[in-house]
């Protein structure tokens, strides 16, 4: 267990392509996996190791982050020692409120920062989603002595088009990072940064303050980046299922992955529980004419339809005659008599019309904005 | 002061109560339903007045008089009840109980005792039969008991879990499932709880699994309750019929087979229509015939 860092989450995040999904909401407000927002990963991954100082960088549409962390309770972070801090944008004399980059935007909360009692600072940005062990993650870096930790993960597929903060470690032998490529069109490595970082806190508030006097604001580029061979930064390898949420189809991929048990073993191992906001919402109800095969359904579902390789948050309703294959349903919608899904994504509250059909791809996932009707 | 049971299965304003309870000045009000003439015996039933005032009380009377069951549901005024117990409990003779010796002795000193009409769905479900009755309540097109109700939420404690994984090989109909359960084989007119599997091939009828159960492979469970972290052995029969020469001591469960919590099921088991096991009384395997 850590009882020496806070957590530090930047939810104030350009480099996530959600498209309609974040127009109302920060990225780490998504939801995924049918109860689960981003965030929630994130923060569990945090409470489980111990820590229980937790600050939440935002920047605009936090309105559906705060709605859903309430008081951190869920987490166990309604404390009255440390706990949850939602650190809104604000504008001081400092402070200019324009976030033209993380560096900004973790400059801006530096006043929760230096109040906190820990030593160490985890960074982290919800727009991965695993669940990781941080504990042994901490350890290694407590070991190694090194001055910044990064959790990495191998990623093989190139997608120059999409690349957002695409930070790949060249590693030697003993895990160091001897060089970085950020965004790189042919990156030399397969190591890709999974964005945990661990570092002392004061280091974090040097590195911030003096990157920000000479005019910087990305902290990839302009802190890592130029670092990279002065700094002792070392690698910390991911093994399990990571997800990331660059882009819909990935978004729409990586929901696709929980199907398979194995995943879901993974994601949701029983010894690091993943915590959420809880509905008390009533069971499942499955009608004489419901047909499901290979889906998750969350509780509050009323199927009386077709349903499969699908994803039904809660409180979904899918009439009789409805058929839904390939799809991500989010809380609320309503799918009626006859409609035929595949390959959609429908927001929250959305409503499909007797008859209606939509035929989405693998490559190119529908997305049905939030509320809306077809 | 408000008494109530925790066995019972019903959606109340209790507030509606109170204000009955206050507008009638009672000393006591008694939360009555209205159940059909052959069931009356087996409750305590009130005889009222057009007004509601009780006149007398029988617990489980062979000939009924009414069929104003009592719910088991009580706003006493305080002072007046402790009053009532205080006598109650000095007195040796008394089997202290609320339907047997309170309310009778609150009659008999003319205090004025209401009945409240309830309208609605309630069981008590204080019996293995009712228990399961009030679980399939909850199932059909247009369930007796809805408990998707937004404007009456049944708060509960929610397990920590994913939503709940129907896989390829699995067939779910009529049925409730919730949080963390696996499904992988056929579930018909069942309630599934938290956490819990249906292995590939199982097929589960007209039952009730408690949260963590694992019901193994090509295991048949019909009209069963499996209790909590229980694990029924693959291949095994739960709920077939009685065996020839087989005797089965189904006092308690009528035709539903019983299986407590924490039980683990060996392959290959067979348990008949109305057999008990638990931790105590494990199954033990038939002999061979």
């Amino acid at each position: 267990m850590i009882n020496n860092a806070f957590g530090l989450i930047v939810t104030a995040d350009r480099s996530t392509h959600l498209k309609d999904l974040t127009l109302s909401r920060s990225a780490g407000a998504v939801p995924f996996g049918g109860r689960y927002r981003f965030i929630d990963f994130t923060l569990s991954n945090m409470v489980n190791a111990g820590i229980t100082s937790v600050g939440l960088i935002t920047e605009k549409n936090y309105h559906s982050l705060m709605d859903h962390l309430g008081s951190g309770k869920e987490w166990d972070l309604h404390r009255k020692r440390d706990g949850l801090f939602i650190l809104p944008p604000f504008m001081t004399k400092d402070n200019s409120g324009v976030f033209r980059g993380d560096i900004d935007a973790i400059r801006s909360v530096l006043g929760y920062v230096r109040r906190t009692q820990e030593d160490y600072a985890v960074l982290a940005w919800p727009r991965v989603v695993m669940n990781l062990d941080l504990t042994a993650m901490m350890e290694q870096h407590v070991e190694t002595g090194a001055d910044i930790t990064i959790l990495y993960a191998e990623d093989g597929s190139l997608r120059p088009e999409e690349q957002n903060q695409d930070l790949r470690l060249i590693l030697d032998e003993k895990g160091r990072v001897t060089d970085m490529e950020l965004d790189a069109y042919r990156p030399h490595s397969m190591n890709r940064s999974a964005d945990v970082m661990i570092l002392k806190k004061e280091l974090l508030e040097y590195l911030v303050e003096e990157a920000y006097a000479r005019g910087e604001y990305d902290f990839h580029r302009d802190i890592l980046l130029k670092k990279c061979k002065t700094l002792n930064i070392m690698g910390y390898k991911f093994e399990g299922f990571l997800a990331r949420m660059e882009s819909v189809e990935g978004y729409f991929a990586n929901s696709m992955a929980l199907l398979n048990p194995d995943v879901q073993a993974d994601l949701f191992n029983a010894r690091r529980p993943i915590y959420t906001k809880v509905k008390d919402e009533v069971a499942a109800r499955y009608s004489v004419s419901a047909q499901v095969k290979n889906s998750l359904v969350a509780d509050g579902c009323v199927i009386e339809g077709l349903v499969e390789n699908s994803i039904l948050f809660r409180g979904v309703h899918v009439k009789p005659g409805a058929r839904i294959y390939n799809s991500i349903v989010m809380q609320g919608a309503e799918v009626d008599e006859n409609a035929i899904l595949d390959h959609v994504i429908l927001d929250k509250g959305v409503k499909i019309l007797p008859g209606r059909s939509l035929q989405g791809y693998d490559s190119f996932p529908i997305v049905i904005r939030k509320n809306q009707t077809v | 002061m408000l008494i109530l049971s925790g066995d019972h299965i019903y959606k109340m304003d209790y507030a509606k109560m109170l204000k009955f309870h206050r507008d009638k000045k009672a000393a006591a009000t008694i939360a009555v339903l209205q159940v059909p003439w052959e069931e009356a015996h087996r409750f305590g039933i009130m005889n009222a007045d057009v007004n509601g005032v009780i006149q007398s009380f029988e617990e489980k009377p062979k000939e009924p008089k009414s069929n104003l069951a009592s719910m088991g549901i009580y706003i006493f005024d305080w002072k007046k009840l402790r009053d009532y117990m205080e006598a109650d409990d000095a007195d040796p003779n008394s089997s202290n109980d609320f339907g047997k010796n309170i309310i009778p002795a609150m009659l008999n000193s003319g205090e004025v005792m209401v009945a409240y009409p309830f309208e609605g769905y309630w069981r008590d479900v204080g019996t293995i039969q009712s228990l399961w009755e009030a679980n399939m309540d909850l199932l059909g097109q247009k369930p007796v008991l809805d408990l998707d109700d937004d404007s009456w939420r049944i708060y509960t404690r929610n397990p920590v879990m994913p939503p709940h994984y129907v896989s390829l090989t699995a067939q779910v109909t009529n049925s409730l499932v919730s949080e963390g359960a696996v499904v992988e084989g056929t579930v018909t007119n069942s309630v599934i709880f938290s956490g819990a599997r249906i292995e590939k091939g199982a097929t589960v009828k007209d039952s009730i699994i408690f949260p963590k159960a694992v019901v193994g492979k090509n295991v048949t469970v019909e009209k069963a309750i499996v209790g909590e972290n229980s694990i029924v052995g693959d291949y095994s029969m739960v709920g077939g019929p009685v065996r020839p020469g087989e005797k089965v001591n189904n006092k308690l469960t009528g035709d539903i087979t019983l299986i407590g919590n924490d039980v683990t099921i060996p392959p290959r088991a067979y348990l008949a229509k109305g057999a008990v096991v638990n931790t105590e009384n494990p199954h033990q395997p038939a002999k061979e015939a």
